[in-house]
């Protein structure tokens, strides 16, 4: 059926339904067809979305809104809502469509191969912040998740302070960049809670957090060269995952004798990079506890880490609880707690 | 026949807006959530009406009743790749005007199957459209036909004024009319009354 279909005359209910089973990117494109249309959206939308509002500004020159879809904990697909991209020279905006968002006329038009639309703007940021205030009061929703780099970590400061929500994932990635003391702090003190904190990018030189370690249930740090034990002792994660530590396996003893007795209760995996790895360090006072178990077993945490345990030591917490200590050459040590727990990533 | 028993051997007759009747099995009117509701367990004495309905929009909505018989409880909309060739020809063969009916009508009868179909059907219909196209499919006036029906009611609205301006302008005159002739009596009544007056004096 391709004739034309009256959606704002037909009665309440299915009009609601065809609502709600529009996907994201065409109830943007209906929100600007009219007042009506875009009221309609906002008073008819019930269902929850699939999936959580994800902000990124990728490069300086476009910026995104998506839904987006992991498959095996990596970002595949992406459910593209709106984008904001900078103006270029060699195109003409002229004979493109003008929407009104945030009481100025945007020019727009549709990404073809993937059906959301491209708004223009002489600066993205700018840009990203307008759609992003369309796209949460359209569909009355807060963004969920955020990935920054450091030339956009303003826009963590930003969401953060425009809404009430906590953001649930934060991704602070910039493979080149050196983050400042300032930003790793903000991220750790005043993102909280959050579910998921992935930081890739190098610390500032001789930096340490010294405050009560945030409660965050997947942590993934590329370099955690300012991790300290005291870190390890306040923190309460599931998934820890650590890169570029400078911590010891005399630290590991200790963080492992602390969860021994009780502490980072909710832990499941727990991988370190060290600087060098001594298992009998490791292991000191807990060898009589400790049962070497040959065999190779496959784990994966609850965020969806698989890692194989070939040959490592059980230890049993009082409750009954055991935990795999492997070593995994060169460098890294690995705690992972069973049993297993099904991962989802949403 | 009508009856309330639930045996899908049960015919029942349905009046359209027409008058007309037809029948159509109990299995078939059961997946009506409104018929359960209001005749499933009292009866119906005769035809039931549903005459807010035309007859071939109500024959459309209970041929897919028919059909979905024997299917398997709804568990929400299937996706395009998984309707049957029938479910397909179902939809294709209906113009804009009758899917409209058999929506309203699906929703009336509370048909959940058939409505989230329907529904789902107009939301992949939009997939993937520009505001402009979506403008023309869900058959909203363009930005430029807006202006076009602004100027027209400006137009409209100019031309009622000067409708107006003129209408009080002949009522003044009207007034001033209407006034006259009180005017022109006292001034007969005064000339009437000089001549007498000049003929007595001429007396």
């Amino acid at each position: 059926m391709t004739s034309p279909f009256p959606l704002l005359h037909v009665p309440y209910l299915p009009q609601g339904r065809i609502i709600d089973f529009m996907d994201p990117d065409a109830l943007v494109s209906l929100s600007f067809c009219s007042q009506k249309s875009h009221s309609v959206i906002k008073t008819q939308r019930k269902l929850p979305f699939d999936g959580h509002l994800l902000v990124e500004e990728s490069d300086k020159n476009s910026s995104f809104l998506s839904f987006p879809k992991f498959v095996f904990g990596l970002l595949r697909k992406r459910n593209c809502v709106l984008s904001a991209e900078k103006f270029v020279d060699n195109i003409n905006y002229e004979s493109m469509e003008s929407v009104k968002m945030g009481g100025q006329h945007v020019r727009v038009e549709m990404d073809c191969l993937n059906g959301y639309i491209i708004s223009y703007w002489e600066n993205t940021t700018d840009g990203l912040k307008v759609i992003t205030e369309y796209v949460t009061n359209l569909f009355n929703i807060d963004i969920s998740d955020i990935r920054a780099s450091k030339q956009s970590f303003h826009m963590i400061e930003w969401v953060n302070s425009r809404q009430k929500t906590p953001l649930r994932r934060v991704w602070y990635v910039d493979w080149n960049a050196t983050s400042s003391e300032e930003e790793l702090i903000y991220i750790l003190k005043f993102c909280r809670p959050m579910s998921e904190l992935s930081m890739h990018l190098k610390p500032p030189q001789n930096f340490r957090f010294t405050e009560k370690f945030p409660i965050i249930d997947c942590l993934d740090i590329i370099h955690g060269e300012w991790m300290t034990l005291d870190n390890l002792l306040t923190m309460d994660g599931i998934d820890i995952v650590l890169e570029k530590t400078i911590l010891t396996s005399r630290d590991l003893n200790v963080f492992l004798k602390h969860w021994l007795a009780g502490g980072c209760p909710r832990l499941k995996l727990f991988c370190a990079r060290l600087g060098s790895v001594d298992m009998f360090q490791v292991l000191d006072g807990l060898m009589r506890n400790a049962v070497f178990v040959e065999n190779s077993r496959y784990y994966t945490s609850p965020f969806g880490y698989s890692r194989v345990l070939s040959g490592g030591y059980d230890i049993q917490r009082e409750d009954g609880v055991t935990a795999t200590v492997h070593y995994q050459p060169p460098r890294t040590l690995i705690i992972a707690v069973w049993p297993e727990t099904p991962y989802n990533y949403n | 026949m009508t009856s309330p028993a639930s045996s899908s051997e049960v015919k029942y007759l349905i009046e359209s807006s027409e008058g007309n009747t037809f029948d159509v099995s109990g299995a078939a009117l059961r997946q009506s959530n409104t018929f359960n509701a209001m005749f499933l367990n009292i009866g119906a004495d005769g035809p039931i009406p549903f005459t807010d309905y035309n007859e071939a929009t109500l024959k459309k909505v209970f041929e897919y009743c028919e059909h979905s018989v024997n299917e398997e409880n709804y568990s929400g909309p299937k996706h395009q790749d998984d309707l049957s060739k029938w479910d397909l020809n179902f939809f294709n063969e209906m113009d804009q005007k009758m899917f409209i009916d058999v929506i309203n009508a699906s929703n009336f009868l509370d048909i959940e199957r058939l409505t989230s179909y329907c529904c789902e059907r107009i939301a992949r219909m939009l997939r993937g459209k520009n505001t402009q196209e979506m403008i023309k499919v869900i058959t909203l006036p363009t930005a430029e036909e807006l202006e076009a029906k602004q100027k027209v009611e400006e137009k409209k609205a100019a031309a009622a004024k000067k409708v107006a301006e003129k209408a009080a302008e002949t009522a003044e005159k009207t007034e001033t009319l209407e006034e006259l002739p009180v005017q022109q009596l006292v001034q007969t009544t005064r000339n009437k009354l000089t001549r007498k007056y000049l003929s007595f004096s001429n007396e």
